[in-house]
């Protein structure tokens, strides 16, 4: 009965997944659940294995370690598993030479559930001239046309790869947006996850937030419970800062100031009143976790 | 996946149409010319009782404005090595970036995650563009060996190693083999450049692989022995040594001629000069000196004198199109090799 | 229709601005009773949103008692806030603004008035 809840509730379980190359981990002891029906962001330094996250979840890699659980599969290169999966790669891959109209025609005629007038309202509503080469269209035209080729295929789970990093603030919000409608469309059955360096962007889309760092999944839940969970305090320079309460994070001196950015252990962690607790962003919070991640990285 | 690979590959598949179209734009012509003339030469040599120097006149007539003249037997033309070029290209243009440019532009990833798996994309991929291969290859030999019969009649030289790399079903074994090897260099190493060079590489060293070891040992050899005095001897002197080999055996047109050297009565080979003949080959003796007489007389007809023959080995005309079939079947053959490695590559290998 | 905005540097979770905006419109008198709320599409498109974030929203004001979900039809403004009596607002109003003079002639800038109301009203 777990395992029958699981699969309906879960999108996405790895355990351990590991991926090396050489003797080089790009991806070590990875342990996420994405629940089924979030937009999940997928942040972290550059090298912290995000890229080769997403290519083991849609097969273009197979693991070194551990395993993942994708829509109650292993990823494997059926046309049942593939066709549950839409991916986008960071570079936007396309056939250059190819006009918009024949990619839509690739999709029509190489996958299974594809929906042909779902990309052409799509496209035709962001004014993307469907005759023309796809090696002519601006970045965000493109960026658009490899969103279209991934959403027509009726996906259970989208996984884009940085897909805003070389668009103009625009053409990210034009993406933003059809992403969101596309996940409003989906009425639940659609899991996005969505890698970025671009935290703000982030929170505006995404309810789920996953931070791999130094090799470890730093961070595996719901931005809403991440920043119940964490907070801010501000409190008198030289007295004690540690406290069963919570684990900081980060910690930052002033003259007469510390302040601590804490994730809570106690629910109901009240402070003494000398401290003052604040909440913390979620931007805050990511970069403290992955500046805590570097030092350790750089002690080691 | 037919529909797209199609799409993918159709500009290809018309200018490899193209290139055949103008090949027997140029092939048919020639073929007509060369059969026609010949057939002409033959009917006015036989009145005049002047056939054995119909290849030579026919140069005279006019071929030498297309043909070498001085090709009598296996010299190359640029026209021959365009032809000769043909699988060559195809595995460096068609094969090599078939894989490596979808690596190369990352569409790999893009097409890997539609719906189909890899196996089936490449299953297609490669079944399309190696029958497109053959029929081009198949074509394209069918049209050389029209326009070459009349050459093939006159020299006799289809065992040679540029015609037989150029006539028959040996272009069909060879391109698909070219392809399959350009397919897998492109899949391994991932970028165009690299994969067309090593391609070129691998390609040239089989090219000169099988016709100097391989394809003599196809089947066993004849053996045979030839006298002294008959036309066409090659001889090369040293300082005290000499060689002697013949490029055809008479009594065997189109025969090719593996190896031929001198042996002597009992069959040893000879490759010193008998002291006799020293003075026909005019190698001063040192001491005494050779008699007028003796430096007069022709060296062959001297070695003859001294019972001397030439050992001849050589696959007869008869065979070849048996050693067509076979070196066709074992290009084919080779190519499931890298054929193999590319499903390997692909398979097994991320993204 | 009213036109949602969403900020993302003011580090306000987009649920909770959504739901502020929604009731600083209603109290200004821009959203009136009866009034349709944009639809989840809409407000996705307008924001460029997590739809979960407008359902969240909307949730939460239906949960304030200031919107009405309607199945199939969408989301109606049900009725002002509940404010307090005009006169005690009046009351308010006055003690507060003696307060701010007060601060004011102790030498607190706007600044330091606004941090000193933050922090109290956090406490």
């Amino acid at each position: 009965m777990d395992n029958v809840a699981a699969k309906t509730t879960t999108a996405i379980q790895a355990t351990d997944l590991g991926k090396r190359y050489g003797s080089f981990w790009a991806l070590k002891d990875c342990n996420i659940v994405v629940p089924r029906g979030s937009v999940t962001a997928l942040v972290g330094p550059n090298g912290a294995g995000k890229t080769t996250l997403l290519k083991l979840l849609v097969d273009l890699s197979s693991p070194s370690a551990g395993s993942a659980t994708v829509l109650g599969m292993t990823p494997n290169q059926s046309s049942g598993y593939l066709s549950e999966i839409g991916y986008l790669a960071q570079e936007i891959p396309l056939y250059s030479q190819m006009t918009v109209e024949k990619h839509l025609a690739m999709g029509a005629h190489l996958d299974t559930n594809w929906d042909n007038g779902l990309a052409v309202s799509r496209l035709k509503e962001l004014k993307i001239p469907m005759g023309r080469p796809v090696g002519k269209l601006s970045g965000g035209q493109r960026a658009q046309v490899g969103l279209a080729l991934a959403l027509a295929k009726k996906p259970k789970l989208l996984l884009l790869d940085e897909p805003v990093a070389a668009l103009d603030p625009l053409a990210r919000v034009e993406f933003l947006t059809s992403l969101a409608q596309a996940a409003t469309d989906a009425g639940g059955e659609l899991t996005v996850v969505m890698s970025s360096h671009l935290l703000a962007d982030l929170e505006r889309v995404c309810d789920h937030l996953i931070l791999l760092a130094a090799g470890e999944t730093q961070l595996c839940d719901s931005i809403e419970h991440i920043i119940a969970t964490h907070k801010l305090l501000v409190g008198p320079r030289n007295e004690a800062t540690s406290s069963p309460g919570y684990s900081i994070i980060k910690e930052t001196h002033a003259v007469n100031e510390t302040n601590l950015l804490v994730r809570l252990n106690d629910k109901n962690f009240r402070s003494s009143s000398r401290w003052h607790v604040h909440d913390a962003n979620i931007e805050d919070i990511v970069l403290a976790y992955m500046e805590q991640a570097k030092q350790e990285g750089d002690e080691r | 996946m037919n529909w797209f690979t199609w799409e993918q590959y159709k500009k290809q598949f018309l200018m490899l149409g193209i290139a055949l179209a103008l090949y027997a734009a140029l092939a048919i012509p020639l073929g007509l010319y060369f059969w026609h003339t010949y057939q002409q030469a033959l009917i006015t040599c036989k009145q005049t009782n002047t056939c054995g120097r119909l290849t030579q006149d026919l140069f005279q007539s006019g071929w030498s404005r297309v043909l070498n003249p001085n090709a009598t037997a296996g010299g190359l033309t640029l026209f021959n090595v365009a032809i000769l070029a043909m699988p060559f290209l195809l595995g460096m243009f068609v094969g090599a970036p078939l894989i490596a440019r979808e690596y190369a532009d990352g569409t790999n990833k893009l097409i890997w995650t539609r719906s189909v798996s890899r196996h089936k994309w490449l299953t297609i991929k490669l079944l399309w563009i190696l029958v497109a291969t053959a029929i081009f290859a198949g074509i394209f030999a069918a049209l050389t060996t029209w326009w070459s019969r009349a050459g093939n009649v006159l020299f006799s030289d289809h065992f040679s190693a540029t015609e037989f790399a150029m006539q028959g079903i040996v272009p069909v074994g060879y391109a698909v083999l070219a392809v399959s090897l350009g397919v897998m260099f492109g899949a391994l190493f991932k970028r165009t450049l690299l994969a067309l060079a090593v391609t070129l590489g691998v390609l040239l060293a089989v090219q000169i692989a099988i016709p100097n070891w391989v394809r003599p040992h196809l089947q066993v050899p004849h053996h045979t022995t030839l006298s002294l005095y008959q036309r066409n001897i090659g001889t090369s002197v040293g300082a005290k040594t000499f060689a002697l080999t013949v490029p055809a055996i008479p009594s065997q047109p189109g025969a090719w001629v593996l190896s031929s050297h001198a042996v002597n009565a009992s069959g040893q080979p000879v490759t010193a000069v008998p002291p006799a003949c020293q003075g026909a080959f005019g190698i001063s003796q040192g001491s005494g000196g050779a008699s007028d007489n003796a430096q007069s007389q022709d060296p062959l007809a001297c070695l003859a004198g001294q019972g001397l023959h030439i050992a001849a080995t050589y696959q007869p005309a008869y065979r070849y199109w048996d050693f067509q079939r076979i070196e066709a079947g074992v290009y084919l053959a080779l190519s499931l090799i890298p054929i193999g490695v590319t499903y390997w590559l692909v398979l097994k290998r991320d993204a | 229709m009213i036109i949602l905005r969403i900020n993302t540097r003011s580090g306000v979770p987009p649920y909770l601005q959504i739901v502020q905006q929604i009731k600083h419109d209603i109290r200004l008198g821009l959203l009136k009773k009866g009034d349709k709320l944009p639809t989840v599409k809409e407000a996705v498109t307008m924001t460029a949103v997590n739809p979960n974030t407008v359902f969240k929203a909307y949730r939460e004001l239906e949960h304030q008692g200031l919107v009405k979900g309607q199945p199939g039809i969408g989301v109606f403004v049900l009725n002002n806030p509940d404010t307090p009596p005009a006169d005690a607002q009046a009351r308010l109003t006055a003690d507060l603004t003696r307060w701010i003079q007060e601060a004011r002639k102790l030498g607190l800038d706007d600044e330091a008035t606004e941090a000193l109301f933050h922090i109290t009203l956090r406490k």
